[in-house]
């Protein structure tokens, strides 16, 4: 046994129509289904509106969240007292499954559950709420009125609203509610739910649900990892990409193959070239050419190919080296280096030596060429720490843009003195 | 032993509480047993859509309850069911069924103990002598009351009282009764809170017209 079957109805208070409520002993307040006119059944309040507002979604709508179906009991729309913008919220009532609210605010939307454990409703506290894992900021505190209701409740929603204090706090895409009036304090946890989800819900055609406007409040911002997933998957890649780097150092032989010097008084007479003595390349490895010239505010230059002593196969390149220095303006300025490098990856094997054809210009100093092979480049490793790092950098910087986004109808934003 | 005849219908009743105080009829509501007396109005539950019913099961504490009856108090803003088990063979267990939550009393009711307060609004202080502190979630002035089924003892069974819920961060809840604020006219029930939605109940009731 639960309960009398003998049917409950309620006469309105001002057209005496009889009005039997869907959710039975339940229901405490609800509007007339004949003049619309909102009583409290157990009491002579009642109220009208000035203004009729249609919900898109029509009460008694079922809906399904999370595989459980609801039954929207009633449509209200309210209106924070302080800035005066208008809400809306759908109450929706399960028997198995309880009650519930979809809140809608600029096109987003909330589905929010009675949370009988939020910290300030246990104790006396005013911080910021710590819930299943997360820190909840205070995005909103207000009081509101109700300008339109139609359907049924389970308190005097008008009182209730009107008399309660209403705090509202966020950790993206979740939303933790608290209302406090003389005679009750209760608290809500809800969710962001999308156009698609409300549509996909209540089967209805999205393009009939209100236009999303802006940043919703407690819309998740694009990708599903979290800040901290990011930075230690980036730094995981970077710590791989060392200890890549690491071992192929440590396994390259770095080896001196060539170190030579010459002047212009060495350059043959007929092709004014230097030809080096040949060296030998085992396997597939890289090759790096360092060139030293003592240039004092001038500039050398020269021509190489280095040749395949067997295949007469050529790789040919050339290289510049200058130094510039002075005073002015009362200060010392330099550019340029004396010494520089050549980097050839990937030289197949055998057996080599460089044709080095320079030009002089106005500098007779002595060149030093030195050839090295299987070096290690650890410009390799920066190079892909600074790609590994461009990411999450990219994901941070759209991330903190959106979120000031978020915050800023709020007057607890924590970016407000960023912002003026 | 403990078998009643209901006055008015002739059903056989039995009773399972040792310390009930009061029996109602499960066909007509009449009082088969009872040493308090309620108002002619007070017979019977309004169908309030509750699942829960009288004959639900469930375990607390890993020891089997059955609900054997209910007070469903209805004030002007909201309701209470306070429903009433039979526990571990032949103890009392009261449940107290809001809309937000739910809260488990393996006792009964009690008077308040000495250097004891309440301030009465939402959000006030519950003051247990010098150490236990609660916050008070809901005050409210009783309506209506409807009794169905066995009951343990209630403070108030003729009406007229406040109904307090308070609970505090380890998860402790009084449901408090009480007369003017006189603390000798107060009793509570000292339970724990669970979130509404956590399955609790077995042999539960299938509503017509509503999907799950």
């Amino acid at each position: 046994m639960a309960g009398s079957d003998k049917q409950i109805s309620y006469f309105c208070p001002r057209c005496k129509s009889a009005n039997v409520p869907r959710g039975r002993a339940l229901t405490v307040s609800m509007t007339c289904k004949s003049c619309g006119v909102y009583f409290v059944v157990h009491s002579n309040i009642n109220d009208t509106f000035k203004s009729k507002y249609e919900p898109v979604i029509p009460v008694g709508t079922k809906g399904i969240f999370d595989g459980k179906t609801y039954e929207v009991m009633g449509f209200s729309v309210k209106r924070e007292k302080k800035y005066r913008y208008l809400f809306r919220e759908y109450f929706l009532f399960s028997p198995y499954h309880g009650i519930a609210f979809l809140a809608e605010f600029d096109g987003h939307w909330n589905f929010l559950k009675p949370y009988a454990n939020h910290p300030w409703s246990l104790a006396y506290t005013d911080e910021d709420p710590y819930v299943n894992g997360s820190m909840f900021q205070l995005y909103a505190r207000y009081r509101a009125e109700v300008m339109y209701a139609t359907g049924e409740y389970f308190n005097d929603m008008i009182g209730v609203t009107e008399e309660s204090e209403h705090w509202e706090h966020i950790a993206p895409p979740h939303i933790l509610t608290y209302e406090q009036s003389k005679t009750m304090a209760s608290s809500f946890i809800g969710k962001y739910t999308t156009q698609d989800e409300i549509a996909k819900a209540f089967k209805l055609d999205k393009s009939k649900l209100p236009n999303k406007i802006g940043m919703g409040y407690t819309e998740p911002i694009g990708g599903s990892f979290t800040g901290r997933a990011l930075v230690v998957t980036t730094a995981l890649s970077i710590l791989l990409a060392f200890i890549l780097m690491m071992f192929f150092a440590n396994t390259a032989d770095d080896k001196n193959l060539l170190h030579m010097s010459y002047t212009q008084a060495d350059l043959k007479d007929s092709t004014k070239m230097i030809q080096t003595e040949s060296f030998e390349l085992v396997g597939t490895k890289n090759l790096v050419l360092q060139i030293y010239a003592p240039v004092e505010n001038n500039w050398f230059f020269a021509e190489y190919s280095m040749i395949n002593d067997v295949t007469n196969e050529e790789f040919i390149f050339t290289k510049e080296v200058e130094y510039y220095y002075g005073y002015e303006g009362g200060e010392n300025w330099s550019e340029g280096s004396k010494t520089s490098e050549v980097f050839l990856s990937r030289v197949p094997p055998g057996k080599y030596h460089f044709n080095i054809y320079p030009e002089f210009g106005t500098f007779s100093g002595k060149v030093d060429v030195a050839v090295f092979h299987d070096t290690v480049f650890y410009t390799n490793f920066w190079l892909t720490a600074v790609a590994l790092l461009l990411f999450p950098l990219g994901v941070f910087v759209f991330r903190h843009y959106k979120d000031v986004k978020r915050w800023q109808d709020s007057d607890y934003s924590p970016y407000s003195s960023d912002d003026e | 032993m403990n078998i009643y005849t209901c006055p008015q219908c002739g059903k056989s009743v039995q009773r399972k509480l040792k310390d009930s105080v009061l029996v109602l009829c499960p066909k007509c509501s009449a009082k088969v047993f009872g040493t308090i007396d309620i108002s002619p109005e007070s017979h019977g539950v309004p169908d309030d859509l509750s699942t829960v019913q009288v004959g639900s099961t469930g375990k607390y504490k890993e020891k089997k309850f059955e609900v054997i009856g209910r007070i469903r108090i209805q004030m002007i803003d909201d309701f209470r069911n306070l429903w009433c088990a039979v526990y571990d063979n032949d103890k009392t267990l009261w449940i107290c069924q809001s809309h937000e939550s739910i809260a488990f009393a393996d006792d009964n009711f009690k008077s308040f103990p000495p250097k004891s307060d309440i301030v009465m609004r939402a959000g006030g202080k519950v003051i247990f002598g010098d150490s236990v502190k609660l916050k008070v979630v809901f005050v409210g002035s009783m309506l209506y009351m409807h009794f169905e089924g066995e009951i343990a003892h209630f403070p108030h069974p003729q009406g007229d009282f406040a109904f307090v819920h308070a609970v505090n961060e380890r998860g402790n809840t009084a449901i408090i009764v009480t007369k003017g604020n006189d603390m000798d006219k107060t009793e509570l029930l000292w339970g724990v809170t669970k979130q509404i939605d956590q399955p609790i109940f077995e042999n539960t009731r299938t509503i017509d017209g509503w999907q799950r």
